[in-house]
């Protein structure tokens, strides 16, 4: 061997010490999609930076690795199918849905989708096979919405001096909307509590409702929330204030909104939680394998201006058991 | 001593063959070298090397490789104990909090008042997920719920279950684990108050909060941390799909173990195979009072990368040694076996005879020493040969002198021989015809005179004058005739009497005489012989006279005649040339002497037509001549040579080249020898 090519091997041979460098989630771009039966989720709203940065959080920065493609149905529930399809030509690798609708439209189309919240009961509306088990492209977290209702019933009687009827407002028109009004009638049912149902279709309904109201008025409101609430929910608002209507929401940020108060699911958790889905996801995890997760916390929230405005009186024992209060 | 051989002896037949031909086979070719010195000392060089750092790399890697895993499992144990100590404290926590609620007996403070603590309680610890108050009988008084309404005194009589009778005999109960909708781990835990009336708090804790404190326990890059409860299922992962997925763990070898031995592992399984099939290094510790076990476990790969990379490391050292020791090896046969070459094919060369070889090794060490001397001894051994040569040709040249002196005398004795016999034949026949040539000269003389005196007779007698005429004439013709004889005779006579000079004696003294004089007075006495018989006649006469040539002791006469003899045959040759030569030519004749030491050298040269070879064997015969008849004697160098050879023991040698040129070469001693005195007796 001439001294030259020795030489060469030798510096070669210590330079060639393996650089084992891990796979790393910078290596390549990520696509995520939202899909949402109202306004899109895409990064710059509360809901969608709470997500953003649980994601940034596992490496997934926007911008960077990171594609969010938004979708939001604007409360038309029957434009969700052509909206995931829309995601599906964009390439969005895993999808983050939020309610029954998007969800059902999601695990047609046959992405990889994790559900932020609001499914009800994904077995009993055959999302999925089991909790355990979902079996097919959907995971994510199962709010227990349903399961609530008792605890919002009571949370409702201590705002208010006796609760013999509740009304109950929801989208007659969702089948996981309507399943949760069912369960949540039917604990109120067991609690003695009268239920008057007032299942709306679309905005226009909402009016029926509130006439129903005026004409019947129950001692509190109890609306599940869903595409086509939300997106209604200022009206709402305003009608139970005028009426000096305590009323109860599913979720924080529609007392955010200038809801009464809230007791569900901690969204902030749910978004944390989807982010490590959707990590898991990308990083070749199949949905089916992927347990549903239930929320730990369950958050009472409080708007005291709304309570102000509509000239009720919030108890000191629920301020002080209260996780956030507006002021 | 006396050696016999039994050749036909019938037991060594057919051994001594197969003997002799091994022999013959073994020794067939010379003792060939099997394996080069070189590669020798490399391979030497490398092995030691090698051997001696692989020792050391093995024992290295033995003893790191024990100390690396020992450090490993000892800080896996550690960090075991710390988890399952942060599990402990997240339990004691909620058992802590869970406290307050027993603080007071069921009969002071309203229910409400309970209510609302509870519920802050649920508020505070995000892991109780239910809390149900017992008073001091059993009956459950309270029941919060984060998920369902609130009951008071719901009256479910609790006074036999355990999680009432243990915690009032225990003080506190961990029931077992359980799974809600055979997902969530949940366990009971309860808490009887210090105080007997104060009744028992019984809260559901969901254990997926420990994903909390598990996820946070760092395990080296890739490791993790784990609870596996008494039943082997999982209870807490940082993977919190394996929890909700209700993993049965009691399948792993290292949980199995673990809980035999009451959680912790026994050291033999230190590897082991986790869920999710990779090969890990694990510990475990009981986490009391819970009877759970925390496990910790770090990928194999991730354990032993440093160990690997020392490996590595030492494998590269290795090489890289290994290379320099066959660098080194190279390096240092080189050194040693170059010189040893040089040196054998300086010994091989100096054996083949080239005693000039020098061999150069500037090693500065023994192998210079051995050079030098090998050197030292091929100088000897050349001057040795050098010495022996010179003698040899010494010798050689010795041996030839004597052998062409030997020769020399030879020839001359058979010429002297052979020229003495002649010379004395002539001297004979000079002697025998001497007597009657003088009859016959004398006898003419007297004849003419007898002719004078008949004419005066006859003047007298009375003769017509016819007759007179015819007398005169007669007269005057034998007159004539006899004249004639006289002449004639007279030439013979002084044949004869050359002839005769062979035989006489030494004429004269020999005396020591200026050998250049006789030669200048030969060359002019010739020539002017010469210029008077032909005045026609013309040489040119070159003269190279040696001063130191001086005296030599001769006969001068003698020498005067040979060289006169010598002169002339030049002078006849030469001119003999110039008469078929070319215009331009012009003959020479030149005389050289030069002194030899003991001897003198003569040489007279001339350009003229040369000496045929056949001539020249012949031309120191008496009587041979190739001049005209009655122009030589053929004597002439007959006696030059009996007077040099015979007389003063010279030499007389002729170099020739027929056209060109004849350069006669005389030697004379200086001082004669006393035998040669007497030289040329007839």
């Amino acid at each position: 061997m001439k001294r030259r090519d020795f030489l060469a091997l030798l510096g070669g041979a210590a330079l060639a010490t393996p650089n084992i460098a891990s796979a790393d989630t910078a290596d390549r771009v990520y696509r995520l999609g939202t899909i949402q039966p109202v306004v899109p989720l895409n990064g710059t709203d509360q809901l969608g930076k709470m997500l953003v940065d649980a994601l940034a959080q596992r490496g997934y920065v926007l911008g960077k690795n990171l594609v969010l493609e938004a979708r939001g149905a604007r409360g038309d529930v029957e434009k969700l199918p052509a909206l995931i399809d829309e995601l599906k030509a964009v390439g969005a690798e895993v999808l983050v849905s939020f309610g029954y609708a998007a969800t059902v439209a999601a695990k047609s189309a046959g992405i990889p989708t994790v559900v932020g919240w609001g499914v009800g009961d994904p077995v009993e509306t055959h999302l999925i096979e089991s909790l355990t088990h979902p079996g097919g492209n959907i995971t994510g977290i199962s709010d227990v919405a349903a399961e609530l209702t008792t605890k919002r019933l009571q949370l409702l009687e201590e705002i208010t001096p006796r609760l013999d009827k509740v009304a109950m407002l929801w989208n007659e028109h969702d089948l996981g909307m309507t399943l949760r009004y069912e369960a949540s009638a039917k604990v109120a049912r067991d609690t003695g509590i009268t239920v008057q149902a007032l299942g709306v279709r679309k905005s226009g309904d909402l009016d029926q409702a509130f006439a129903a109201m005026t004409a019947d008025p129950p001692d509190a409101m109890l609306m599940v929330a869903d595409a086509l609430t939300i997106s209604n929910s200022q009206r709402i608002f305003e009608f139970a204030s005028s009426r000096r209507l305590p009323a109860i929401y599913e979720y924080d940020f529609l007392v955010r909104d200038g809801g009464l108060m809230s007791y569900g699911a901690d969204v902030g958790e749910s978004l944390v939680r989807a982010a490590a889905f959707v990590d898991r996801i990308f990083r070749g995890a199949k949905p089916a394998d992927l347990p549903f997760e239930r929320p730990v916390r369950y958050p009472l929230a409080v708007n005291l201006k709304a309570a102000r405005k509509a000239g009720l009186d919030v108890p000191p024992t629920l301020l002080a058991l209260a996780d956030e209060v507006i002021e | 001593m006396s050696i016999s051989v039994h050749p036909d002896t019938p037991q060594a037949g057919p051994l001594p063959n197969a003997a002799t031909e091994a022999a013959v086979s073994g020794a067939a070719g010379e003792p060939r070298v099997r394996t080069r010195l070189f590669t020798k000392y490399v391979a030497l060089f490398v092995a030691v090397v090698a051997i001696a750092l692989l020792a050391n790399g093995l024992f290295e890697v033995l003893f790191y490789y024990r100390e690396h895993k020992a450090a490993l499992i000892r800080v896996q144990h550690e960090q075991a104990e710390a988890a399952a100590a942060k599990i402990s404290q997240f339990v004691k926590e909620i058992e802590s909090q869970l406290g307050w609620t027993t603080q007071l007996p069921w009969s002071a403070g309203s229910i409400e008042q309970r209510r609302f603590d509870a519920l802050r309680l649920l508020r505070q610890v995000p892991a109780i997920t239910e809390l149900a108050q017992v008073d001091a009988t059993g009956k459950e008084r309270l029941r919060v719920s984060r998920l369902a309404m609130d009951t008071i005194d719901s009256g479910i009589d609790l006074s036999s279950d355990p999680k009432f009778t243990e915690a009032v005999a225990h003080k506190v109960y961990y029931g077992p684990v359980y799974f809600r909708r055979e997902s969530e781990p949940y366990m009971t835990l309860a808490l009887a108050g210090a105080r007997k009336d104060a009744g028992v708090s019984i809260a559901e804790v969901n254990l997926k909060l420990i994903w909390d404190v598990v996820s946070q326990i760092k395990v080296g890059e890739h490791g993790h941390a784990y609870v596996v409860g008494p039943e082997g299922r999982l209870i807490a992962h940082p993977d919190i799909s394996l929890v909700l997925r209700n993993t049965d763990m009691s399948g792993l070898a290292q949980v199995r173990a673990a809980q035999a031995s009451g959680g912790v592992m026994p050291d033999a399984l230190q590897e082991a195979t986790n869920i999710e099939g990779q090969k890990v290094l694990t510990a475990s510790a009981p986490i009391t009072p819970l009877g759970w076990t925390m496990f910790v476990e770090l990928p194999v790969e991730e354990a032993y990368a440093a160990l690997y990379a020392s490996l590595e490391r030492l494998a590269l050292v290795l090489l890289v040694a290994s290379i320099f020791a066959v660098l080194a090896g190279i390096f240092l046969a080189r050194r040693m076996v170059g010189p040893i070459q040089a040196l054998r094919s300086g010994a091989e060369r100096i054996g083949g005879g080239d005693f000039s070889q020098r061999i150069s090794i500037k090693t500065g060490d023994e192998l210079e020493g051995l050079a030098h001397q090998f050197n030292d001894m091929g100088a000897r051994l050349q001057e040795s040969y050098a010495d022996l040569e010179n003698k040899v040709e010494q010798r050689t040249a010795e041996l030839r002198q004597s052998l062409n002196d030997l020769r020399a005398a030879q020839d001359r004795l058979i010429q002297t021989e052979k020229l003495a016999s002649l010379g004395q034949l002539t001297a004979g026949i000079a002697h025998e015809i001497k007597n009657p040539l003088n009859f016959v000269n004398n006898f003419s003389s007297v004849s003419t005179e007898l002719i004078d005196e008949l004419n005066e007779v006859l003047q007298t007698a009375a003769l017509d004058g016819k007759t007179k005429e015819e007398i005169d004439e007669l007269t005057a013709m034998l007159k004539s005739n006899l004249e004639k004889v006289v002449q004639h005779g007279k030439r013979a006579d002084s044949i004869v009497r050359n002839m005769l000079l062979h035989s006489r004696e030494g004429s004269g003294e020999h005396r020591p005489t200026d050998i250049n004089a006789i030669v200048e007075e030969s060359l002019n006495l010739a020539y002017h012989g010469a210029r008077a018989e032909r005045p026609a006649f013309n040489v040119t006469l070159k003269r190279d006279f040696d001063p130191a040539a001086g005296l030599i002791d001769i006969y001068p006469q003698e020498i005067t005649r040979v060289f006169l003899n010598l002169i002339s045959n030049g002078f006849y040759a030469a001119t003999k040339h110039k008469e078929s030569a070319a215009a331009g030519f012009e003959p020479t004749l030149s005389a050289t002497t030069r002194t030899l030491g003991s001897k003198v050298e003569i040489r007279i040269r001339d350009n003229g037509i040369g000496i045929p070879p056949e001539v020249k064997e012949k031309m120191f015969n008496p009587f041979f001549t190739t001049k005209p008849a009655g122009e030589g004697t053929g004597l002439g160098l007959s006696m030059s040579h009996d007077i040099v050879v015979k007389q003063h023991g010279g030499t007389i040698d002729v170099s020739t080249e027929p056209g060109v040129f004849t350069e006669f070469i005389i030697t004379l001693p200086r001082v004669m020898a006393a035998g040669d005195t007497t030289g040329g007796k007839p």
